[in-house]
């Protein structure tokens, strides 16, 4: 068995003969410029262009993440080849998967393994949250391969992949959101917030590792990059979320775990019969903060250049912003909208740009009125060219808007609304309802 | 009582069930050993800054009430404990039913 490493989620597994590709992010600047993978992976020669996509049998993607399913990557991809995800509620991946033109995407149950022939099989297994995310085992040849991408899987589900007995696992260990980055601490205790988050996801990735018992365990799906000029901080160990892999090779080893850590960067190759083989030009090994200052100055112009030529917002932002939330406010059911209880301020900056207030305690059927309401509870600032494409319908993950780290956050009070959340995630009210049924 | 650790989380079983218990000065409290985030076992965390921490993920929890601090839409199921000569005694109500208890 092999398996070839392609950076944030990405894995070239071979085996029985066969190839399975997950999450193939393939190109750089994911969520409208911002997002780079760990190391820019044209320099050791990998573009969605030359990747060997022929040679693919089945794809698995994970779940909608752009640095997981990149539409410019799945591009040159063979429409017909197969697709394997897991069933999530509601049908909305499948439907955007099918939307991008695979005609064979196949929905497997989480936990369910699926025979591919010749030894060769796949599980795939489901986020315990409400967010799509799922994990994936390939067994082939005697060995055992565990991508858990960026799933948070339950523990039983954890201890089902333990018991399998993984040969390599690959893990992630560093943060790929907005908390604590985007809010408007004061800068002393962002940081303060943004360390503790760290720490965190190191003890997190130490427990999973645990609890699944690898013999080789890989930190992985991350890292990003930030390279625009202006957004550099995000990468600083002492402002940021996002954490060197090497930080988790050494957590590993001073935690004493039976499990051998290794860090592979993009092209490395793990090979079940001669191990770790080194494949991946030499920056790719070496110091992280240097790594990010070059690459920022060699992709400072292509990213002026990319967002100069961002569409900007149209004039009917404001009525677009009404539609959008009044509907989808407006399907819930009572009672979610009270849970969520949100008065929601949106502020839009730019030539289009305006104010509004999305209030969730509102009698309906309008819930969308003009400007900020002082009662806030939540407030999102972000360019109105960026809004603009979700409302308009060009856009389908609202999340993405969040996930660009060009936006502002405040919250009051600072507490997590998490049923806001999972609502601006997929306000679908029936798989709403289910989840606030059972949570 | 003299058995139960103070400032670390212990975890009971009964019936298959697991409790998680912490003592601290201010006393002891209980609760299903399941975090409501992703079933981890919160008896495998820690108490930081006197919060209970779950291993997998990190949220954390009041010791009094088992309010999570960092989704206080979520509480854990808290279960009576009674102390007397000694014993810590947790009362263990399986859903459905009213009798089962676990000491210690």
């Amino acid at each position: 068995m092999r398996v070839t490493y392609y950076g944030q989620a990405c894995t070239l597994i071979e085996g029985a003969g066969r190839r399975i590709l997950t999450d193939p992010w393939l190109t750089e600047g994911a969520y409208f410029g911002t997002w780079f993978h760990t190391h820019v992976l044209a320099e050791a020669g990998v573009t969605p262009e030359s990747f060997p996509r022929e040679t693919i049998d089945y794809l698995f993607l994970s779940h909608e993440h752009q640095d997981h399913v990149d539409p410019a990557t799945l591009r040159v991809f063979p429409k017909s080849l197969p697709v394997l995800i897991c069933r999530f509620q509601g049908g909305r991946f499948r439907r955007y998967l099918e939307g991008m033109g695979f005609t064979d995407v196949r929905e497997l149950d989480s936990g369910r393994t699926l025979e591919l022939g010749d030894s060769l099989s796949v599980t795939l297994y489901g986020s315990a949250e409400y967010t799509n995310d799922s994990a994936i085992v390939v067994e082939a040849e005697g060995f055992r391969v565990y991508n858990e991408t960026d799933c948070k899987l339950g523990f039983e589900d954890l201890q089902r992949i333990a018991d399998k007995g993984i040969d390599l696992g690959f893990y992630m260990f560093s943060g790929a959101n907005w908390y604590p980055i985007l809010y408007d601490y004061p800068r002393e205790e962002r940081g303060r917030l943004a360390r503790r988050r760290r720490g965190l996801l190191l003890k997190s990735f130490l427990q999973r590792v645990k609890l699944t018992r690898p013999k080789v365990a890989v930190p992985s799906s991350g890292p990003c990059m930030v390279l625009d000029p202006a957004l550099l901080w995000l990468n600083s160990p002492e402002e940021g979320i996002f954490i060197d892999p090497r930080e988790a090779v050494a957590a590993l080893t001073a935690s004493g775990s039976p499990a051998q850590p290794l860090y592979m960067a993009a092209t490395d190759v793990w090979d079940s019969a001669r191990g770790f083989e080194r494949r991946a030009p030499g920056a790719f090994h070496g110091d992280r903060a240097a790594y990010i200052a070059g690459a920022s100055a060699r992709h400072a112009e292509g990213i002026a250049a990319r967002l100069r030529a961002e569409p900007p917002a149209g004039p009917d932002l404001g009525r677009l912003v009404a539609e959008y939330f009044d509907r989808r406010v407006g399907a819930q059911s009572p009672d979610i909208r009270r849970r969520i209880g949100a008065v929601l301020g949106i502020e839009a900056a730019g030539p289009h740009g305006g104010s509004w207030t999305v209030d969730f305690n509102a009698g309906g059927p309008r819930y969308v009125r003009e400007g900020i309401d002082p009662g806030w509870t939540y407030k999102v600032q972000v360019e109105d060219k960026l809004l603009y494409p979700f409302m308009a319908g060009r856009e389908e993950w609202l999340e993405d808007l969040f996930l660009s780290l060009r936006a502002g956050l405040a919250r009051r009070p600072d507490q997590y609304n998490e049923p806001l959340y999972h609502f601006l995630y997929d306000p679908d009210p029936e798989r709403l309802a289910r989840w606030y049924a059972t949570h | 009582m003299s058995e139960l650790p103070e400032g670390k989380p212990h975890r009971l079983e009964h019936e298959g069930y697991g409790v998680v218990v912490v003592r601290t000065a201010s006393g002891v409290s209980a609760y299903e050993d399941v975090c409501p985030h992703a079933g981890w076992r919160l008896s495998d965390g820690e108490l930081v800054d006197g919060l209970l921490e779950c291993p997998g993920h990190g949220w954390q929890f009041r010791i009094q009430g088992g309010r999570c601090v960092d989704v206080p839409f979520y509480c854990l199921k808290q279960l009576a404990v009674t102390q007397a000569d000694g014993m810590v005694r947790v009362e263990w109500v399986k859903p459905g039913k009213s009798d089962g208890a676990a000491a210690v």
